[in-house]
């Protein structure tokens, strides 16, 4: 359903362009989650962003069903917009904290001009109490709502529409372990019912382990490795994608210590040649230095940006 | 079901149910703030002062009604005692509230409205536009800002509307600052970009989203402005430059002055008026900044 | 690790009594006893607003002014910090004591060089000369393992990525060689391959150190790797205390185990296609109207006397728990070795 190539972003930065994005292919299918990982400064924030063209991406297309959505104006930019929705990490400051949330979702359905004011009024109800939200809410500000309650209007900002796709950006990072179950339940139930698809960034790869069917990672503006759920955490084949996984320090005491990757995450401002992870790499060979891995599919579905893979 | 009853039971009309409890948290923290009390009081007094003046002191402040220089407390017809042209001050005090008043609300009004467009399209645009709005403004705030209200004053009518525009044209580069900087940095916000990724408009953006919560600043900003638009008035006044048909307390101060020493009250009443007004606006807009300061609104 | 049991007998190096702490009308630590022995890394893992970070801020006597010990002591060595002078205070912390926090971007001083400011904390406590604290400043960068520490001395932190500043800001903490370090979230704020740098540093300077540590965290995954003893806070309340090995095999408290189910894993996790996470209903911050137990309008196993009864810590062996229901149900064995350990 939405394909995406070459897409690229840049950043005007005081040593140059700093490249969040350079040049990534990835596709979502209708109902599928698809999990964007990688760690802070890796682009996946402004990947979302780019595909809604919340920011403006300089080169790639970005197409949904096949329709480019680079030209797009007025009423077909609109209809888009219905389409593919986003869900903000913070809580906080991606709802305007003086609109009450009824505002902010008849808002979200008048411009799109769907029904008349007692529609809209039943369509939001509907939406809120879909997401867990009592029906008095409508009436209220965001600041008397704890964080999961927020993010669950956050949800319901991006349910209203009826979409067929949703951006989630690290959806449940700023929420506590308990909340966080809740929250992933209610989007796994979403997906079920209204058979959403789902791009869900996320640095943490627990989270993504279980709410992705298939597997994105990402390292400073490129994919490095794509694969099945269970393929890329059970048999990783990038030497990066091994480090994040091994990285996780486990809740099992019996476990073996997080093995440690050295070196820093280089700024996306002076990008390392050949391959970007070449530095760290425990691996690296001559040739990583030098040229650019190009992503090639080892197995079915299964897709790796490195020389030794 | 039983309560929502109670809900809408406790907010009286449907239409005020959006704003009241906002408005109640607000109007509720000025309720207990002892400076509001203050500075409303006064600037109240003063506005129903101005609004009665015809009826308190009726006909011509400018008419010469008693014998020059009756001291203030003296003569029970005029209490605050006639000026070198047997005036009355307290006639002239009570209708001069007016032109004072009507100058700083007028220019108050004109610098907030062409400030806050001028800040709010450079801070939303951002870009070459932002670059051009922002040399125009600071080429307004480099000139003094007195001697260029002298200027367009001497070119226009001397009438106290017009006076007012032309402070208001002075005013309105702080105004600008202030709103183009809210707007950069609220304009970043997450909110900002849910609501394009919904795919509202950038006239609702700015007006729904974005200003409401710069509105705060300029509420308050324009509660100052208008002080400093009655000082800026009673300056010309007393310069001989304001509006020589009506009576305001600048213009009472200026003609008082060549008998400072004979007659102190002539100017030491109107000038006191001047610093009660402009103390009264200054606290009115303390009260409004810790009321609408959205950071204490959570709990 | 050191053994739990040796760690246990030997005299507490630090030991809080019947801590409370109070915001303005807010009570966010009740009654909290914690002691940690030399050495050893005791974690204080809880959800936000359970009062974990309040609870090490007042153990550090460095509360905000709206802060306020209402009760309790704070055994350091001795000493009671809740009566110390605020100079006695400042002659301890960043000596004996010290603590790093989360936010690495915002603790050091933008300023100030990153030398500088690890020699400052050398020129204060230990009296040592500008040219001999700049030359142990180096040594200290070398040692929380600082690439070229002669060249990196002088730069300011916005120079730094956020792991070389949490790296300083341990640097300035363990520059008097502390007996206790409490570390606040060390690791949110970071990625999970500098997280696994940071957090084998602190291990490593425990350890090199004879330093006791209080790891302060929401991740369990960082509990179970990097703890000897864990304690398991809820509404300001300890609700459960064991050895790590033991927390983790047998969650006895309902809140324990129901944070545990409700985390994803990466090891032997679930997939949403196989089944739902466990939830705990409701939310922490949740207000509770009745003088029982903090968990009761959340928890799954509530009984009727729940919400009467406060929930005395009981001992089950060396553990305690803060739930009499899930302690009668806890396993025969363990009470048995309960009773043994208490009689010899």
């Amino acid at each position: 359903m939405l394909s995406v190539e070459g897409l690229e972003v840049r950043y005007a930065h005081r040593d140059g362009a700093l490249r969040a994005v350079d040049g990534v292919d990835l596709t979502v299918g209708r109902g599928e989650t698809v999990g964007l990982v990688g760690e802070s400064g890796c682009g996946k924030s402004t990947l979302g962003k780019a595909i809604l063209r919340l920011v403006e991406p300089i080169g790639g297309r970005v197409a949904i069903d096949g329709v480019d959505v680079a030209g797009l104006k007025g009423d077909r930019l609109l209809a888009f917009r219905r389409r593919v929705q986003f869900v903000f990490q913070d809580p906080y400051a991606s709802l305007n904290p003086r609109r009450t949330i009824g505002e902010i979702l008849d808002g979200a359905l008048a411009v799109h001009r769907l029904g008349d004011r007692p529609t809209r009024r039943h369509r939001v109800r509907e939406i809120l109490d879909r997401v867990g939200l009592p029906a008095d809410a409508v009436d209220r500000l965001p600041h008397e709502f704890s964080g999961g309650q927020r993010q669950r209007i956050g949800i319901a900002r991006a349910l209203v529409l009826s979409p067929d796709l949703i951006v989630l950006d690290e959806p449940v990072s700023a929420l506590d372990v308990s909340i966080q179950a809740q929250i992933l339940n209610l989007l796994v139930d979403l997906k079920r019912e209204f058979g959403l698809a789902y791009l869900f960034v996320s640095h943490d790869l627990s989270v993504v382990r279980y709410i992705a069917d298939r597997v994105l990672v990402m390292y400073l503006g490129r994919i490095v490795e794509c694969a099945d759920h269970h393929v890329l955490f059970g048999e990783p084949r990038h030497p990066y994608t091994r480090a994040l996984v091994d990285a996780v320090p486990l809740p099992d005491p019996r476990r073996p210590r997080a093995a440690i990757v050295a070196g820093d995450i280089p700024s996306a401002a002076r990008p390392p040649s050949g391959c970007r992870f070449h530095p760290r790499c425990p691996l690296a060979i001559g040739r990583c230095a030098d040229e650019v891995p190009s992503m090639r599919e080892i197995a079915p579905g299964h897709a790796v940006a490195c020389h030794l893979a | 079901m039983a309560e929502h009853a109670g809900r809408a039971a406790a907010v009286p009309r449907g239409a005020r149910l959006r704003l009241s409890p906002r408005l109640r948290r607000t109007l509720g923290r000025l309720a207990v703030n002892p400076t509001a009390w203050l500075g409303f009081a006064i600037l109240g007094t003063v506005i129903g002062l101005a609004a009665f003046a015809p009826v308190l002191f009726p006909g011509d402040p400018l008419d010469m009604v008693a014998e020059p220089f009756v001291r203030p407390f003296v003569a029970l017809a005029h209490p605050l005692g006639t000026d070198s042209l047997g005036r009355d001050v307290a006639a002239g005090i009570v209708h001069g509230a007016r032109a004072s008043l009507l100058v700083g609300f007028v220019a108050a009004l004109v610098g907030t409205l062409v400030g806050t467009a001028i800040g709010a399209v450079a801070g939303y645009r951002g870009g070459l536009v932002d670059d051009l709005l922002v040399r125009l403004t600071e080429l307004f705030q480099t000139i003094p800002s007195f001697i260029f209200l002298v200027v367009l004053v001497a070119i226009v009518p001397p009438k106290a509307v017009w006076v007012a525009l032309a402070i208001g044209i002075v005013s309105w580069p702080t105004v600008a600052r202030l709103v183009r900087a809210e707007f950069r940095s609220l304009r970043r916000r997450d909110f900002v970009l849910a609501a394009r990724s919904v795919g509202h408009s950038a006239s609702h953006i700015v007006l729904r989203e974005i200003l409401p919560n710069a509105l705060p600043a300029i509420i308050v900003t324009g509660s100052v402005m208008v002080a400093s638009a009655i000082l800026l008035e009673s300056a010309l006044s007393f310069l001989g430059m304001g509006d020589p048909d009506v009576v305001s307390w600048g213009a009472m101060i200026g003609s008082g002055r060549e008998q400072l020493r004979t007659a102190w009250y002539l100017t030491a009443l109107p000038g006191a008026a001047i610093v009660v007004t402009v103390l009264a606006l200054n606290l009115v807009g303390d009260a409004l900044n810790d009321a609408l300061n959205p950071r204490l609104e959570d709990r | 690790m050191i053994d739990p049991t040796a760690a246990a007998r030997r005299p507490p190096l630090f030991a809080l009594e019947g801590l409370e702490v109070s915001f303005p009308g807010r009570p966010v630590v009740r009654g909290l006893d914690l002691s940690v022995a030399e050495g050893e890394t005791v974690a204080l893992v809880g959800e936000s607003g359970c009062g974990k970070s309040t609870t090490a801020l007042a153990a550090m006597r460095l509360l905000p002014r709206s802060g306020r010990i209402d009760a309790g002591r704070i055994a350091f060595e001795g000493r009671d910090l809740a009566v110390l002078s605020p100079a006695e205070l400042r002659d301890l912390r960043g000596r004996r004591l010290a603590m790093i926090f989360q936010e690495p971007m915002t603790s050091l001083n933008p300023v100030l060089t990153i030398g500088r400011q690890i020699a400052e904390v050398l020129i204060r406590h230990e009296h040592l000369s500008r040219r001999a604290a700049r030359a142990r400043a180096i040594e200290l960068l070398d040692l929380v393992r600082i690439a070229e520490p002669h060249r990196r001395i002088d730069d300011h932190p916005h120079r730094l990525s956020g792991g070389m500043r949490q790296r300083v800001m341990i640097a300035i903490a363990v520059a008097c060689r502390p007996k206790l370090l409490f570390a606040d979230e060390p690791t949110t704020a970071l990625d999970v391959t500098i997280q696994a740098q940071v957090l084998d540093l602190l291990d490593r300077l425990r350890r090199d150190l004879g330093m006791a540590l209080v790891l302060i965290t929401h991740d369990l995954g960082v509990v179970a790797q990097y703890a000897d003893r864990v304690v398991v806070m809820y509404a300001g309340h300890k609700v459960e205390e064991a050895t790590t090995a033991e927390l983790f095999a047998r969650p006895l408290h309902p809140y324990t185990r129901g944070l545990l189910a409700a985390a994803p894993r990466l090891d032997t996790g679930l997939h949403h296609s196989e089944g739902r996470l466990a939830e705990i209903p409701g939310a922490p911050d949740g207000g509770v109207d009745h003088p029982g137990c903090a968990f009761a309008p959340r928890c799954p196993e509530v009984r009727a006397d729940c919400r009467v009864t406060p929930p005395r810590p009981l001992a089950i062996g060396d553990r305690l728990v803060a739930c009499p229901p899930a302690v009668a149900s806890a396993p025969r064995a363990n009470a048995m070795r309960g009773a043994h350990d208490a009689v010899g």
